[in-house]
């Protein structure tokens, strides 16, 4: 299973790479998009995929079943990543937005310079 | 001696603030304090001549070992008494010469920053020290040679100038560097006494060596010399004949007791020094240019000195030391004269000057004694060196025979010249132009002086030779001092006979010099400075296609560059670490083997399917959001609920704010060519392949529990939380996530702003 899930991260950074170096706002916008969830997905397969339940601990318990826990130090670092990447991906859709309405073209190399703008 | 250095540095900054109010007293005043610093060194002649070696140290940057240290022997102190007696006279000269230009207060703010950094060059002791001095002394040539800012042809000889010699500049730098490392120590003084043995070291030879022939104009990097002449005369004089050209000169011998028996030192500085001497002596031959000539015959001097230190015995370096000194002398008057015929008649050609020296008495008669020094005839210091140099040469083997006979026709050479330049210039008969009278007396009587120098050092000479010995005396490893015979006359023996073969030779050339130019101009020289010109176009051009290619300004063009970088940098990594072989797809411990795990993998993977193949912009929006939860859906079968639930909420913000904006997107997905296609398919899957790899490989290893343990056991004791990553975001990592906060809010602000922007706005 971890196998599959491994292969379909590097699928998705292909995709999202693939969608990056299209010309169109559109594709980019999915292209970052798919890119940030390609490396949120890499940092928990890399941080190690360890137990087989949530990291709830509890006050009372003296003996804490640590073996059978997640790690959650990957998972702490992915929330961090998930919501920069929001702040990205936000961002970008509004950017792009923005300069299609002023520059009127849908093609990313003609964006060349700023006298066009 | 630092205290020197402070006084002419401070001298510069009063002459260009205070130039414009107070000229003449201003530079009177300036050229005495030099003459009081050229006496303040003649101090020092009486401890030197007994055998005293001088160091001074300021303290500057002690912990890196970076201090202004100076050290005085006879070769530097030589230097420092030719360059600040030169530098009163040229400031005294350039007071006549730059009245009533524009900007002159520059003018003489820049060449005595010149003048300190020569004497700061000379003095120092420490490598760095050396080096930063040589730097200014390139940075002010540059500055003078462009003075007349106005002409084109003056900016480009400035910086062809520049170029070329802080290029041999860093060339020297590093050949400097590398010495000091071999030697484990900065100090010259050190590096001199000690028993390093670096000869056989070719890289810190030839190193040093193309910065010493950058800043000589030696052979082949002679070429901007003679462009260099566009600058105002008392540059001319000061800097590329008697003094910064020489610095090079200067450098070889200071090094040559380290390097002396190498036999790489020796073969190119005879090689290079005989090249330079027979070309810039055939290119005087043909110019006409006044200045032109004096340059070409600057090189070839030059090169002559050059090696006669490659020769290396003593008596070769006595003739070199006494043939720079006389060379300063005749050379810079001669510019000096150029300058006042220059500045009277408006020509340097030597085709159309008349004859000036009726009208120009006093500037004539100084340039008349000047050539004189230059042919090479009694009582001048010149027939001296020139007697000492034939008579060394003369007792060795068939390489200096050759040389001699080289030097020999070189000689005869400058005699035709001087009495074409003496003869034609001054003595000629040609119609004279009306209303030309001599310069003013600050202007003739500098020139003067330096060609009576010449006598009385020629008469005197005698009085002089304990300094010389001691001058020479620096110049070689060995310590037993050999005595030099400066008399006039040694009675008829080889070398006068040398000398007679010389001045009939040169008088030969001179009857038959019409011819003679032709001759050479047959003789078709390589032209350097064309070389120059498109060495330095081909850079230019070379650097533009990297400009273009690296900043190209395509966004799909970065990113390929960046990421087939990083592809090529994982690949290598991996196969340097023979990583492929570790992957074992059989995992033990694989606990997540459930159709729970199965069903987001399917969602993802035909999300990410429908979004590359898709064109609506709203199917493209949901397939994306598609792929959003089911990596959520993910995130939750892997007992990371707090991810998922942030996941979630994200992609539903995502949603949210795409959704407002999509009707306001280009509605055509344009799809590139079919070429274009495939290779960026090519890209893309390349790099997915490798980071499925890594993945794959990162799985192998078990992670070190320790984090997680602390995190787990510390959750509630120290966080009185039971969701042990909630307390790592808001106890554990709380400022991090604090600055998580901050770059949201400005992204919302941002985003804010740019949707409430309107079209009107935006023209600011």
């Amino acid at each position: 299973m971890i196998i599959g899930i491994s292969v379909l991260t590097g699928f998705l950074f292909a995709a999202g790479l693939y969608l990056l170096l299209h010309k169109s706002f559109m594709k980019l916008i999915a292209g970052v998009i798919m890119f940030g969830n390609a490396c949120n997905l890499f940092l928990l397969i890399a941080g190690g995929l360890v137990g087989s339940q949530p990291v709830f601990v509890s006050g009372n318990d003296e003996a804490l079943p640590i073996d059978n826990m997640a790690d959650p130090v990957p998972q702490a670092f992915i929330l961090t990543a998930i919501v920069i990447s929001l702040g990205v991906q936000a961002f970008v859709i509004v950017l792009l937005k923005r300069v299609y309405q002023t520059s009127n073209t849908n093609d990313l190399d003609t964006l060349t310079n700023t006298d066009d703008v | 001696m630092a205290s020197v250095l402070l006084v002419i540095f401070l001298l510069s900054f009063l002459f260009l603030f205070l130039y414009k109010y107070i000229p003449n007293i201003l530079g009177f005043s300036g050229a005495f304090v030099v003459l009081g610093i050229f006496l303040y060194f003649t101090g020092y002649i009486q401890p030197i001549i007994r055998g005293e070696k001088i160091i001074e140290e300021t303290v500057w940057v002690p912990t890196l070992g970076m201090n202004i240290r100076f050290y005085l022997d006879g070769l530097s102190l030589f230097f420092a008494l030719l360059v600040s007696l030169f530098g009163s006279f040229i400031l005294l000269y350039a007071i006549g010469y730059m009245r009533g230009h524009d900007k002159a207060n520059r003018f003489f703010c820049y060449l005595t920053i010149f003048m300190g950094s020569m004497i700061g060059l000379v003095l120092s002791d420490h490598l760095v020290l050396l080096y930063v001095f040589w730097e200014i002394t390139s940075i002010s040539s540059y500055f003078l040679i462009s003075y007349n800012n106005h002409s084109k042809k003056a900016r480009k000889a400035g910086m062809q100038a520049l170029l070329t010699t802080s290029f041999g500049g860093l060339a020297l730098f590093a050949g400097l560097l590398l010495m000091a490392h071999n030697c484990q120590s900065f100090h010259l003084s050190t590096i001199l006494q000690s028993e390093h043995n670096l000869a056989g070291s070719g890289t810190i030879i030839s190193l040093i060596l193309i910065g010493c022939f950058t800043k000589s104009a030696q052979f082949p990097f002679h070429f901007w010399l003679p462009n260099a002449m566009e600058a105002p005369s008392p540059v001319s004089a000061y800097l590329h004949s008697a003094t910064m050209v020489k610095a090079g000169i200067f450098l070889i011998m200071r090094l040559n007791p380290i390097f002396g028996d190498d036999s790489l030192w020796q073969s190119s500085l005879l090689a290079i020094g005989t090249i330079s001497m027979l070309i810039g002596m055939f290119k005087a031959t043909k110019l006409y240019d006044m200045k032109g000539v004096l340059a070409s015959i600057t090189i070839s001097t030059l090169g002559a000195l050059i090696a006669m230190i490659g020769f290396g015995y003593e008596r070769a370096l006595q003739g070199a030391v006494i043939y720079l000194l006389v060379h300063a002398l005749y050379k810079a008057a001669l510019f000096l004269a150029a300058g006042n015929i220059d500045k009277q008649a408006k020509t340097r050609d030597l085709r159309k000057l008349p004859a000036v020296f009726r009208a120009m008495p006093y500037t004539g008669l100084a340039a008349l004694l000047a050539c004189l020094a230059l042919a090479g005839l009694p009582p001048f210091l010149g027939y001296i060196a020139k007697e000492i140099l034939y008579e060394a040469l003369s007792e060795n083997g068939w390489q200096a025979g050759l040389f001699l006979a080289a030097f020999i026709l070189t000689n005869a050479m400058y005699f035709m010249l001087a009495l074409k330049l003496s003869w034609g210039l001054f003595l000629g008969h040609s119609v004279l132009p009306n209303k030309i009278h001599d310069v003013g007396f600050v202007m003739w009587f500098p020139a003067m002086l330096l060609a009576l120098i010449g006598i009385i050092l020629g008469l005197g000479a005698a009085y002089f030779e304990p300094f010389f010995v001691s001058v020479v005396s620096a110049l070689t490893k060995r310590s037993d001092r050999v005595e030099i015979d400066l008399s006039l006359w040694h009675g008829i023996n080889i070398s006068f006979i040398l000398t007679v073969i010389t001045w009939l030779a040169g008088f030969l050339l001179y009857v038959k010099r019409d011819r003679l130019v032709l001759a050479i101009n047959k003789l078709k020289l390589l032209s350097f400075d064309r070389g120059y010109r498109s060495i330095l176009a081909y850079i230019r051009s070379a650097a533009l296609f990297l400009t273009r290619f690296l900043q190209s300004g395509f966004l799909t063009r970065y990113l390929k560059v960046i990421f087939g970088m990083l592809i090529v940098l994982l690949a290598w990594t991996y196969i340097e670490g023979g990583l492929f072989s570790e992957i074992r797809l059989d995992l033990e411990g694989d606990s997540f083997s459930n159709i729970y795990g199965f069903f987001p993998l399917l969602l993802i993977f035909i999300g990410t399917v429908f979004v590359l193949k898709s064109s609506s912009r709203l199917r493209i929006l949901v397939c994306l959001s598609l792929v959003g939860y089911g990596i959520a859906l993910l995130y939750a079968v892997y007992n990371a609920p707090d991810v998922s639930m942030t996941q979630f909420l994200v992609e539903t913000i995502t949603l949210v704010i795409f959704a407002i904006v999509l009707n306001r997107l280009p509605k055509s997905l344009r799809f590139p060519l079919e070429a274009r296609k495939i290779l960026i398919a090519g890209i893309s899957a390349t790099f997915g392949i490798i980071m499925a790899l890594v993945l794959l490989s990162l799985l192998q290893y078990e992670p070190n529990p320790a984090m997680k343990d602390f995190y787990i056991q510390q959750s509630f004791p120290k966080g009185h939380g039971e969701n042990v990553v909630n307390v790592m975001l808001v106890d554990f990592r709380a400022f991090d996530t604090f600055g998580e906060m901050a770059v949201l809010s400005m992204t919302a602000l941002g985003v804010v702003a740019l949707i409430n922007l309107t079209s009107g706005e935006d023209r600011f």
